[in-house]
């Protein structure tokens, strides 16, 4: 049975792995590789990279960098616009290619995508708003409500042969305060395609809280996974503790480690701490 | 290359910054919080999160405090000790770049505080060998100081099993806003190599044309993620949970225990920094160079984003002192073994070609056409703040101790307490 | 030790190259008989669609090079994802096509069904049958792999080297003689992936 996947969401503003807040507001982290490589060596299960630029030779260059650096799979998502994207993202590593503006403005270039590479590299994504008691997509491009109906979406999207689904919500972006748990189980339970989450996640409880109710494939994580040394093994052991099947997917351990509200490690007992004087801590083989 | 509306910094930081709609930087916006978050609140959370570490049995200290004789390491201590009521081991990764007055002021905090101290002195050939061999590759003659500051409290960490290490503020939250306050922001690994190490580990200097073996930069890995996952080891930073205002907190320990302020060569911040011959001195030269900012401007920056400084004024101040040559070249140089040619060689290599521009392979540099135009295309309406202090003035205090060398490096040296005395200070 | 990795201008082969520089062993890429001979062991990689890659195949005339070096010169060779499912007798993406017959089987489409989501993508560990001993023999209990397919080898019991367990049991990696293949990704799945290929480039090390 699959574990559902930790996947770490790299925003690229300008060249810089950046914060995300609203998909409006950003602070400026870092080399988007240096994150991509981190987040790898932490056993991140699936990075997506999203690339907020429209500078093509920019992206693809990112693209190649960033893949260079990790050897866990990586979506990459934004500034796709022909063919030649595709595929100078997958020929520069990437393993799946998203796609929103083409979902709707031009879904011959996804269905192209599709039948060239196959439909394990096509992902859609979708960004959901909330409007009128229920769910709508957001066009970024429009600035604006789609009127499309977000179930009559994922029907075309499975039409187009996409792989995936990958739902953002704008609303919950950079808020930390929770997932739109309801939606994202209704969307998990409607559609035969595996379905990935992101927006919101502040704490490792609502990771979990995520997984119990709504069962993604995968939850992608943005900001939060920057703030603490680890941040990706403090999250897997939280599922792994409400009973989530999550990948033990590096040596280091925090099985034996008490947490705090946020899920950052509390101090381990004083007895624990000066008996680890005298143990050895074993190096990992491959 | 866009610039803020408010501050002086533009997108060309080496940290990274990002400007908004409105045309203001992250560095500014986070700024901001500074006067808008509940500091009794947050004072509140670092207190939990301490008290989970106090070491009850008395076995172990509290937690690890990385000090130097500058830097708010006073402060620093004087909130974890006297205010948390913790127990710390202070830690000091040994610069070589000594100034009396930096000895004196450890020698002081050490005294005054009452505190244990361990110190990491690499030895100076070894330091020499990795200093040219880290100027020739990224330009840096500070390599080994970022290096071993952010290593030497992590290693300790795991090897006495002290867990929590108390940072006082965090560089890029301070001067980009890479993070909210709110995020609370630890402590990375990846954070050290990619902001401090040039995006490599320790072990990439490991080469041939350098010789640098694997054992010469033993001290300067870091453990291994196992160990400091077993330990358990966290870096929190203060300035999370206080308003961290580092002018008036050295004021503050300048009253209470008498720390020296000195005048620096690049900067007219006396309190920040004086520990080192280099820092505000050939070191802010070579930034200078490579990036077309130094330290002074950052100074002007956070001094006009409290308040004190007008933006015209941190102008003026910034482009004063960064306009200054360094006087302390020669101290670097007969101490690295280099010469004038040689330096500037090396120096020029590394040197932003975009920002500089000169006659022939041996004119005066001066500023491009680039960087000029640039700089004219970025003028826009300024976004003012509300001056709540003036004029800014910065104290400068000085010990009647006499310390063996006045005139170079101090490996290692004795401090003497006496009263420090209050001199003019410097007025903005 | 080298390793070939047969160029038929599909499949990312970035990735397995970074692996195995991580692993300290050197690779290279081709398609031409005479150089391929000389590796150690080939490594097939894929990423598409089965006629699609078969076309390119024949187009090359890797069919016959890879028959010849792998059944008659038994030259190791390790089939990665859709260079898995090639090494079959048949496939049926989107149209029924020959595969290159180096192990017995054919490739099916999954099929959907209740709590089987198709693509199946995500990590997931593996279990290991007798004759996988040799490809898994490095592998730690943790150890999970990434798996993204929509297709799957059926294999003869005697051929299957390990199944995943996904709505019952499928294919996860099959063996026959020093042909070896994993319908997952090993270049994609961090140490757990490093361990799997070297115990192939022990496996191609012992001549």
């Amino acid at each position: 049975m699959n574990s559902p996947r930790i996947i770490a969401m790299i925003v690229v503003h300008e060249g810089l792995h950046v914060q995300s807040y609203g998909f409006r507001k950003y602070l400026p982290i870092g080399s988007p590789v240096e994150s991509a490589r981190e987040y790898d060596r932490w056993g991140i299960d699936e990075i997506a990279l999203v690339l907020l630029d429209r500078d093509p030779k920019a992206n693809h260059r990112i693209v190649a960098e960033v893949s260079g650096a990790m050897a866990a799979p990586l979506l990459a998502m934004g500034g796709i616009r022909t063919e030649e994207d595709a595929k100078a993202y997958i020929a520069g590593g990437a393993d799946k290619v998203g796609f929103n503006f083409s979902l709707t403005e031009n879904p011959e270039l996804v269905l192209k995508t599709a039948r060239r590479f196959g439909q394990q590299c096509v992902v859609a994504s979708m960004d959901l708003v909330r409007w009128a008691g229920c769910w709508a997509r957001w066009d970024y491009w429009k600035n604006s409500r789609s009127k499309e109906d977000v179930f009559a979406c994922l029907r075309r999207i499975e039409l187009l042969q996409a792989g995936e689904i990958f739902l953002n919500f704008p609303e919950k972006d950079g808020m930390g305060n929770g997932m739109e748990v309801q939606v994202i189980q209704q969307i998990v339970k409607k559609t035969p395609l595996p379905v990935v989450a992101a927006g919101g996640i502040g704490t490792t409880g609502q990771a979990c809280a995520c997984y119990l109710r709504a069962r993604p494939s995968g939850i992608g994580i943005g900001n939060r996974l920057a703030h603490f040394e680890h941040s990706v093994l403090l999250f897997k052991e939280a599922l792994k503790k409400v009973g989530a099947p999550v990948r033990q997917s590096v040596h280091a351990s925090y099985a034996e480690s008490p947490t705090d509200a946020m899920g950052r490690p509390a101090r381990k007992s004083e007895k624990f701490l000066s008996d680890l004087l005298f143990r050895r801590i074993e190096p990992e083989k491959i | 290359m866009k610039v803020c509306r408010r501050c002086l910094y533009t997108t060309l930081h080496p940290l990274g910054l990002v400007i908004d709609r409105e045309g203001i930087c992250s560095g500014c916006r986070v700024h901001e919080e500074k006067d808008l978050l509940n500091w009794d609140e947050r004072w509140k959370r670092l207190e939990k999160i301490v008290q989970g570490y106090r070491c009850r049995s008395g076995n172990n200290y509290d937690c690890v405090v990385p000090v130097s004789g500058a830097r708010d390491s006073f402060f620093i201590v004087h909130t974890v000790k006297r205010r948390l009521g913790l127990n710390p081991l202070l830690v000091t990764y040994n610069k070589h770049y000594n100034t009396a007055v930096g000895i004196r002021n450890l020698a002081r905090l050490r005294t005054a505080m009452d505190c244990d101290l361990f110190t990491m002195i690499v030895d100076p050939e070894r330091v020499k060998k990795i200093t040219r061999a880290t100027f020739r590759r990224w330009g840096s003659i500070y390599w080994h100081c970022l290096a071993g500051q952010t290593v030497f409290p992590v290693q300790i960490a795991v090897k006495m099993k002290i867990p929590l290490i108390i940072w006082g503020h965090h560089q890029g939250l301070d001067q980009v806003g890479m993070f909210s306050h709110l995020d609370e922001v630890e402590m990375s690994r990846r954070h050290r190599r990619n902001h401090d190490l040039f995006r490599q580990e320790a072990e990439a200097l490991v080469h041939d044309h350098d010789f640098v073996r694997p054992a010469d930069v033993h001290p300067y890995r870091y453990p291994p993620d196992e160990e400091i996952a077993a330990v358990g080891v966290r870096g929190i930073y203060l300035g999370n949970y206080m308003r961290w205002d580092t002018k008036a907190q050295h004021e503050a320990m300048m009253d209470i225990y008498d720390y020296e302020a000195a005048p620096q060569t690049r900067t007219f911040d006396t309190y920040n920094d004086l520990d080192c011959w280099m820092h505000s001195d050939l070191h802010d030269y070579i930034k200078w160079a490579k990036w077309g900012y130094g330290r002074a401007t950052d100074h002007a920056v956070r001094e006009l984003r409290f308040g004190r400084l007008s933006r015209e004024k941190a102008r003026a101040v910034a482009q004063e002192y960064e306009a200054k040559p360094p006087a302390n070249t020669d101290v670097f140089l007969d101490w690295i073994g280099m010469t004038q040619n040689g330096f500037e060689f090396i120096l020029d290599q590394h040197r932003n070609k975009d920002i500089w521009e000169r006659d022939g392979h041996h004119g005066p540099w001066r500023h491009s056409a680039k960087w000029r135009e640039a700089q004219a295309a970025a003028k826009m309406e300024p976004n003012r703040l509300e001056i709540t202090e003036t004029p800014c003035k910065f104290r400068v205090r000085k010990s009647q101790a006499i310390c063996d060398q006045e005139d170079k490096f101090i490996l290692v040296g004795k401090g003497e307490y006496l009263p420090a005395a209050e001199c003019p200070s410097l007025s903005l | 030790m080298k390793l070939g990795i047969v160029d038929y201008g599909l499949g990312n082969v970035g990735s397995i190259r970074t692996a195995f520089q991580r692993l300290g062993v050197s690779t290279f890429l081709s398609s031409n008989e005479r150089i391929l001979r000389a590796a150690d062991g080939l490594v097939l990689p894929g990423v598409g669609a089965f006629s699609t890659a078969m076309g390119q195949i024949r187009k090359k005339g890797l069919d016959r090079v890879l028959k010849k070096l792998v059944k008659q010169e038994k030259k190791p060779l390790l089939g990665i994802c859709l260079g898995m499912q090639i090494l079959a007798e048949w496939g049926e993406e989107f149209v029924e096509s020959r595969g290159l017959g180096l192990i017995p089987g054919r490739v099916c489409k999954l099929q959907p069904g209740r709590n089987r989501k198709i693509p199946h993508v995500g990590w997931s560990r593996v279990s290991v049958h007798p004759p996988g001993m040799e490809i898994f023999s490095r592998t730690l209990p943790s150890d999970a792999y990434y798996f993204d397919h929509s297709y799957a080898f059926e294999a003869k019991p005697a051929l299957r080297a390990a199944t995943v367990s996904w709505d019952g049991q499928m294919v996860a990696g099959v063996v026959e003689g020093r042909v070896w293949g994993v319908q997952f990704h090993p270049e994609k799945s961090q140490n757990a992936g490093l361990r799997l290929l070297k115990a192939f480039c022990v496996h191609s090390g012992q001549g």
